[in-house]
């Protein structure tokens, strides 16, 4: 199924709503201001973006899981070791550099981002799909970038040659930390939920 | 001082709310990590209220609030969850739930939603 220019320059507007939504609530859960900067939504190679991140060599954690609903999804959120432990102390209120190690806190910690972001960007699109959009329980995956990447695409990859990427990357406060988070959205749905919104809005 | 059974399968989320409840003279009698481990920890701590996580793995925060509310009609549980949409906050009160907080919170919005369930 091919998407259009015009539902894809609707989806860019839809996603970065979603993403300013979930930029609040990521600075509101850390108590700091925090920015989430879109890079990039686009159709890309299945095999070209795979490339991209097996050349990526530090260890990472992640958060994926799904949505459901009107609009079907995976969601896959990404951070350096060490970013995640900037993260950990953040959430515990403690001063920067006291988590030194990855533990279970920073696991929970990681697994709690990926909550947040999913309930946001899942209640931005329900509210401008007028119905449910619910993400699952996240699965936290620590590995290298690229396996954990591979995770994601890789029932997708069976079925499709190309996939809707949505790339963006994080600044917290004052430091700048590397992260990343992909929404690889399931075609049909979203031609189904952006045809319906396209038609709600000519009433208008 | 009101007992508390804190139910979230982030053990984050759970420090975070176990954070703001004791410093406000609440005592948390327990935690539970899904849905069914509330129903369990529920019959075995009694407590006073419950703060529930909506999306879990196993059985999750509608179901567990569901079981609760059948073997106790009196019990008081408050939803804490990203979960931000109509369908999903007419279910939890379908299901029995005293109350809805959207994460993230604010230290004052959780004590003052607890507060005021248990005075009703």
């Amino acid at each position: 199924m091919q998407i259009s220019k015009k539902h894809m320059k609707m989806l860019d507007i839809i996603v970065k709503i979603s993403i300013d939504s979930a930029s609040r609530a990521f600075s509101k859960a850390i108590k700091h201001g925090a920015l989430i900067e879109l890079a990039r939504t686009e159709l890309v190679d299945v095999s070209e973006i795979t490339e991209e991140m097996n050349n990526d060599f530090r260890e990472m954690a992640g958060a994926m899981l799904q949505l459901n609903g009107a609009l079907k999804g995976k969601l896959l959120f990404m951070i350096p070791f060490e970013g995640a432990l900037v993260l950990q102390d953040y959430y515990m209120c403690s001063p920067q550099g006291t988590s030194t190690e990855f533990n279970e806190y920073t696991e929970a910690t990681v697994q709690e981002i990926g909550n947040i972001l999913a309930s946001s960007i899942g209640n931005s699109l329900a509210s401008d799909f007028g119905s449910t959009v619910l993400p699952t329980p996240p699965q936290v995956i620590c590995d290298f970038a690229g396996t954990i990447f591979s995770s994601l695409i890789l029932e997708e990859g069976i079925v499709h040659d190309k996939i809707l990427l949505i790339e963006a990357k994080f600044k917290i406060y004052n430091t700048e930390i590397d992260c990343y988070f992909f929404l690889l959205l399931d075609i049909e749905t979203m031609e189904e939920s952006l045809s319906k919104l396209e038609q709600s809005t000519k009433g208008t | 001082m009101k007992k508390v059974l804190i139910v979230d399968d982030a053990s984050v989320a759970r420090l975070m709310i176990k954070r703001i409840l004791t410093q406000n003279d609440f005592t948390i009698i327990g935690e539970a990590i899904n849905g069914k481990d509330a129903l369990v920890k529920y019959k075995e701590l009694k407590p006073d209220i419950v703060t529930m996580d909506m999306i879990m793995p196993e059985a999750d925060g509608i179901q567990a609030t569901k079981d609760i509310i059948a073997f106790d009609e009196n019990a008081k549980v408050v939803i804490v969850s990203g979960i931000d949409q109509k369908e999903m906050l007419a279910q939890a009160i379908n299901a029995g739930a005293s109350s809805y907080i959207v994460k993230p919170f604010e230290s004052d919005r959780v004590i003052s939603t607890l507060n005021e369930v248990l005075n009703n």
